[in-house]
């Protein structure tokens, strides 16, 4: 019963501590000591306790307390079977803080399916899981070392992110065999534990997080052996709250041991991890004993998980790419920065490294579930990503006055668009902060002479000496974007190809700023949908770029990219993205002349804008997506979904890594 | 004798725990120290009654009703200022906030002073009105019999040692629109109470709480309680049988801005109700530090010995404690001592003579179109103002839709210009008492296609920036109209109301460039 030796190993027990407790006294078994190998057989919650008589049908929390194990016993007349009067199944923890004790209990008759409901101690620390037979002795035992991978535990989202989601039980047991196997560091030669200590941010920080909570501080110092520190540079709050957080992160009494394995593991590991306070960091980083080493002055970005606070049901998993320091200040000023895996001697200043550097790879495994409100946001803040009346600027880094000045944009407005609705984006374009700065070329067809009419008059009206009206003379509308190019004189160009309004008028500045990042061909922003309510519209925002989202395997297989859509939005963040839809997108002119604007003749509708974001991303070039502003897009439209338009024949399979590593993977989780 | 009134949004609001503990619990106090409060709702207020006290307090109510009680007040040569106990101010990135933010700024240039609960509301008020006199008025306690006190905390500690029981007591309210409070704290901080079951003791939780935080959602999440518990609709008089029947008030903290701005009150009624006080998270309650239990394990431990931090013979120590941040008859003289020192009212001129009115947003709120009227005030419906009230002004799109006209009532008419005055027309049929129409108040041709546009736009986000563009208009064409009129805006939607903070700091931003 290898069990029980790998639970006092995982829970920091004396194994005698342990066998008084789960025993009471009956001793009717004394396990051999667990070796390699008792460990390398083991499986967690295993299949068939006491040779098939018990089953273990699903396991999940409901809260961070309560864990629920559904079994079937297997029929005792059916010859297959070992099973032979009734069994007995209780759980064990160990709180972190004390000794071993019973969580919970219950009896399955043979042939019939039971349900073990157990309170727990703690809900990170391992469950040991014992089957009496009917005279009271033990028959067999297994662990579930993380009960807080389980659904509704804090950890599913990893669980959710690494399984398959086919048979979310057996992923449980392989995820969990893993993590054992790492945590307790057998099996893999005498590689030590990677992660040295966790630097918590304190931006937005409460206390009430389950980081700061007693229950995860205790497991991640006494059972890990994981200390954590508040980072000194990323936030100013009020010194009682940095003093409460402090103490947050100093549970006592250790136990016996305890210090030395901390100091211990700081000596031995390789990085530490940057989490916003809001988060957990995952098992995987947490046991890895395989992370590279983000050398003396970078940073590793990686894999987030997003779940909803209350329930813990994953929602997204977020990877961004490898970025510079460059994109670091391009994120919204009121951002959660990213986690990270950052030098082990920089755990006090995290912010100086991500903000100083750029990034020097990536975390082979997730790095931390976040946990986010369910509610969703109120619909002026989907408007306003953020709040249009301090006067503070929108991301770290600002546009100079010097850069002011220098940019011009040429606007560049498509016909196939009404004239009230051109209209209607002129509007919010005219009360723009950089709207001076604007060259409107709108494109006409003689044909048209109301639209021509309606266009020049709003046109004189709000940009007089600002625009010029092209006749499109029959072009398609992407000849007619690169005729338009022609005559830009703006160092940018804005396509507002579909219906669109400006909500906020800091938009064009937002957008001219994420142009500061010279590698940028084009940069766009959040947006918003509104469907019809009860009792008025009911507001719904996107993210607005694509993003990679799967290989569809037909004869030739394509790429396949998404606008993400779930049921909460995406973090506040400027994300790189695979491409920037056409609808609004502002181009840098260089980019655009230098790839030969749009392909006219093979895309001349539809596809264009992501062929060009594709050659763009073969070139060098680098598209951002800010949610920092959002568009509206008066006329409801689903998210998109669109196939690599020119299939293997332009981008070969090779290259699809490339893109990958370049861009934000974003993939829902169930 | 110093006349004070504080002017509450409603009469309900005299009743709710916040106006009973802050100005109620005061009086006496107050008039030993030489100041009659009196509390007036705002409604009450009305043009034929001028302003009788000398100084005025206007507490909680974030509406354009303040800023005009404001501007009448000072008028009228009063002193004026607000109390401010609630922080929705300080969240600056926080979008569904703008109102309260842009109501606090523009009230701020009216106010002669400001009065705030604590210390760390003072440092937020102090960063929009950094030259305005401020002053800390502590949250009082009621007063208590020691022995009564004495009393029931020696009977619920007997109980508990010979019971085993452990009663815990929560109350409050339980949600807030905009910030994760309440039972999302209770839940949160929830660990720390199973650590009351040892040495034997079994905690239970009573739940004292509103009806409205009463949710699927947040009683679903009291699940995660390690101990059992039952939830009651709160009440003044359940609040202090839970006192009485309680051995433990646990009074989680948050360490989020709105939080760690609020008073020491609940610690102080949890106590002088006699219960010993468990607070976990944020330290709000140091000040009453001997009285404050911060780990649930150390009151076990306590019991056992049967000295808990609060008993009959620390009681004068109570007194003492309390007596440096919650005694009524020192906050009295305090506040006193504050409104003396006041600079005299000094006369503004501009406000003397002017006129108030009130453009309403996409929503008329009928409080607020009555309280104009009854002040003697103009409430003007502007192009999109939902609603059938009897306003005095309203814009209203000309037969053809090439103008904005308005319909006037005889009162609104008085205070035109004289240009406007020659241009006025009979309405053909009176609408209310609305009886003229001003032909070509905004004729700009721009406008008029956004207003023609906005006609047959459906939704709030894709009109709000139009919207508030033509609002900006339409108020500075009433601006020439009504010349010694101040507009004040009604808008609250909270959508509407930061389009408009944008599209002002867009407008500033371009003055600043182009400088």
């Amino acid at each position: 019963m290898a069990a029980l030796g790998l639970f006092a190993a995982l829970s920091r027990q004396e194994m005698s501590n342990v066998m008084k407790i789960v025993l009471e006294g009956r001793g009717a078994i004394v396990p051999a000591p667990t070796t390699a190998q008792d460990i390398l057989d083991h499986r967690c919650l295993d299949e068939a306790l006491y040779g098939g008589a018990l089953r273990f049908e699903d396991v999940w929390l409901t809260d961070d307390q309560t864990l629920f194990c559904r079994m079937s016993s297997a029929d005792p007349k059916k010859p297959e079977t070992s099973a032979r009067a009734d069994i007995t199944l209780q759980a064990f923890q160990a709180d972190p803080l004390r000794e071993v004790v019973k969580i919970g209990s219950m009896a399955a008759p043979p042939g019939g399916a039971a349900l073990l409901q157990a309170r727990l101690a703690n809900p990170y620390a391992p469950v040991l899981l014992l089957a009496h037979g009917g005279a009271g002795e033990v028959v067999d035992a297994t662990i579930l070392p993380f009960p807080s991978l389980c659904r509704g535990g804090g950890h599913a989202g990893e669980l959710a992110l690494l399984g398959a989601g086919v048979d979310r039980l057996q992923e449980l047991r392989c995820l969990s065999d893993m993590l054992l196997q790492d945590a307790l560091g057998l099996g893999l030669g005498t590689a030590a534990p990677s992660l040295t200590a966790i630097t918590v941010s304190v931006a937005r920080a409460t206390g009430k997080e389950r980081f700061f909570s007693l229950g995860f501080q205790s497991w991640l110092q006494n059972m890990v052996g994981v200390r954590a520190r508040l980072s000194e540079d990323d936030a100013a709050i009020p010194d009682a709250l940095r003093e409460q957080l402090a103490a947050n992160l100093e549970p006592s009494p250790a136990p016996a041991g305890a210090r030395e394995r901390l100091l211990r593991r700081e000596a031995e590991g390789c990085a530490a991890l940057y989490i916003p306070a809001d988060a957990l960091p995952s098992l995987s980083v947490l046991f890895s004993r395989r992370l590279p080493e983000p050398g003396p002055a970078g940073w590793m970005g990686g894999s987030v998980i997003l779940a909803e606070a209350q329930s813990s049901q994953p929602v997204w998993a977020i990877t961004v790419p490898t970025q510079d320091a460059m994109l670091a200040r391009l994120q919204p000023l009121d951002s959660i920065s990213p986690a990270a895996l950052i030098p082990a001697n920089a755990v006090a200043r995290p912010m100086a490294v991500i903000e100083g550097t750029g990034a020097t790879g990536m975390s082979p495994v997730p790095l931390a579930v976040r946990f986010v409100p369910g509610r969703e946001p109120h619909e002026a803040a989907r408007v306003f990503s953020s709040a249009p009346d301090g006067g503070q600027p929108l991301f770290r880094a600002t546009l100079s006055a010097h850069e002011r000045a220098r940019d011009s944009i040429s606007v560049l407005l498509p016909a196939q668009i009404s004239a009230v609705e051109t209209v209607a984006f002129l509007t919010t374009l005219r009360m723009q902060s950089l709207s001076d700065a604007c060259q409107i070329l709108a494109l006409n067809h003689a044909s048209d002479p109301e639209r021509h009419a309606g266009l020049t008059a709003a046109l004189q009206s709000k940009f007089p000496g600002q625009f010029t009206l092209l006749d499109h003379a029959g072009l398609n509308p992407s000849a007619a974007l690169n005729a338009a190019a022609v005559q830009a004189r703006g160092r940018h160009l804005l396509v507002a190809g579909e219906p669109v309004l400006l909500n906020d008028p800091r938009t064009l500045e937002a957008l001219m700023t994420l142009m500061l990042n010279p590698r940028a061909a084009s940069v766009s922003c959040a947006c918003v949908t509104e469907t019809e309510g009860k009792s008025r519209g009911v507001l719904r925002q996107h993210i607005g770029g694509l993003f990679p989202a799967r290989i569809a395997l037909t004869s030739l297989p394509n790429l396949v990219f998404e606008e993400p859509s779930g049921s909460l939005p995406l973090p506040p963040a400027t994300y790189p993205v695979a491409a920037n839809p056409f609808r609004l997108a502002l181009v840098r002119a260089e980019a655009w002349h230098s790839l030969g604007g749009l392909e006219a003749r093979g895309l001349p509708n539809a596809g264009a804008d992501l062929d060009f974001a594709l050659r763009a991303l073969r070139a060098g070039w680098r598209h951002l997506c800010t949610t920092a502003v959002t568009v509206t897009l008066p006329r409801a439209s689903t998210s998109r979904r669109v196939t690599d338009p020119v299939g293997t024949a332009f981008m070969p399979l090779a290259q699809w890594q490339d893109i990958a590593n370049e861009v934000t993977l974003v993939q829902a989780l169930r | 004798m110093i006349n004070l009134c504080v002017i509450v949004p409603t009469a309900a609001y005299i009743e709710q725990a916040g106006a009973r503990i802050r100005y109620a619990r005061m009086e006496a106090e107050l008039a030993n120290a030489g100041i009659s409060l009196e509390m007036q709702v705002v409604s009450d207020l009305t043009h034929k009654t001028a302003p009788k006290h000398d100084i005025y307090l206007l507490s909680k109510g974030y509406d354009v009703r303040s800023l005009a009680i404001a501007r009448w007040i000072r008028a009228q040569g009063r002193l004026i200022g607000a109390d401010l106990f609630d922080d929705y101010f300080s969240q600056a990135s926080e979008a569904r906030l703008v109102h309260q933010r842009m109501w606090l700024r523009d009230l701020c240039g009216t106010l002669d002073f400001l009065l705030c609960s604590t210390p760390r509301m003072m440092d937020v008020a102090s960063g929009y009105a950094p030259t305005l006199p401020v002053h800390v008025m502590n949250d009082p306690f009621p007063p208590f019999a020691d022995e009564d006190l004495a009393r029931t905390l020696d009977d619920n500690l007997a109980k508990a040692l010979r019971t085993r029981e452990l009663p815990v007591f929560w109350f409050g309210v339980g949600d807030n629109p905009v910030f994760d409070v309440g039972l999302s704290d209770l839940v949160a901080f929830a660990p720390e109470l199973s650590r009351l079951r040892r040495a034997g003791f079994t905690p239970r939780l009573s739940i004292l709480t509103n009806s409205r935080a009463m949710t699927i959602d947040s009683l679903t999440s009291l699940r995660a309680l390690a101990l059992p518990f039952q939830v009651e609709k709160w009440s003044e008089e359940r609040e202090t049988a839970g006192f009485k029947t309680s051995l433990v008030s646990f009074l989680p903290v948050s360490g989020q801005n709105f939080s760690i701005a609020k008073s020491l009150n609940r610690a102080v009624s949890a106590l002088i109700g006699g219960t010993q006080v468990l607070s976990a998270g944020f330290p709000l309650y140091a000040r009453l530090a001997p009285f404050i239990y911060r780990d649930a394990a150390e009151i076990v431990t306590h019991l056992q010995a049967g000295m808990p931090r609060l008993r009959r013979d620390t009681i004068p120590q109570l007194r003492e404690v309390l007596a440096t941040c919650a005694d009524p008859a020192v906050e009295a003289g305090k506040l006193a001592a504050f409104l003396r020192a006041l600079a005299p009212a000094v006369p503004r001129p501009e406000l003397t003579t002017e006129g108030l009115a009130v453009l309403h947003g996409l929503r008329a709120e009928s409080e607020h179109h009555k309280f104009f009227q009854r002040l003697g005030q103009l409430s003007i419906a502007g192009p999109f103002t939902r609603g059938a009230l009897n306003f005095d002004v309203a814009v209203v799109a000309s037969a053809n839709e090439s103008a904005l006209d308005l319909e006037l009532a005889p009162m609104a008419m008085q205070v035109l210009s004289p240009a406007a005055r020659s241009r006025l027309e009979p309405l053909a049929q009176h609408s209310g008492r609305r009886t003229h129409r001003l032909p070509g108040a905004v004729t700009e041709q721009s406008v008029m296609a956004l207003f023609r546009d906005l006609r047959h736009r459906h939704g709030q986000a894709s009109a709000c920036a139009a919207v508030v563009e033509l609002e900006a208009a339409v108020v500075e064409a009433l601006r020439g109209i009504f010349p010694g009129t101040a507009i004040l805006m009604g808008e609250t939607d909270p959508l509407m109301v930061a389009s408009a903070a944008a599209l002002r700091g867009a407008r500033a931003r371009n003055a600043v460039h182009v400088q």
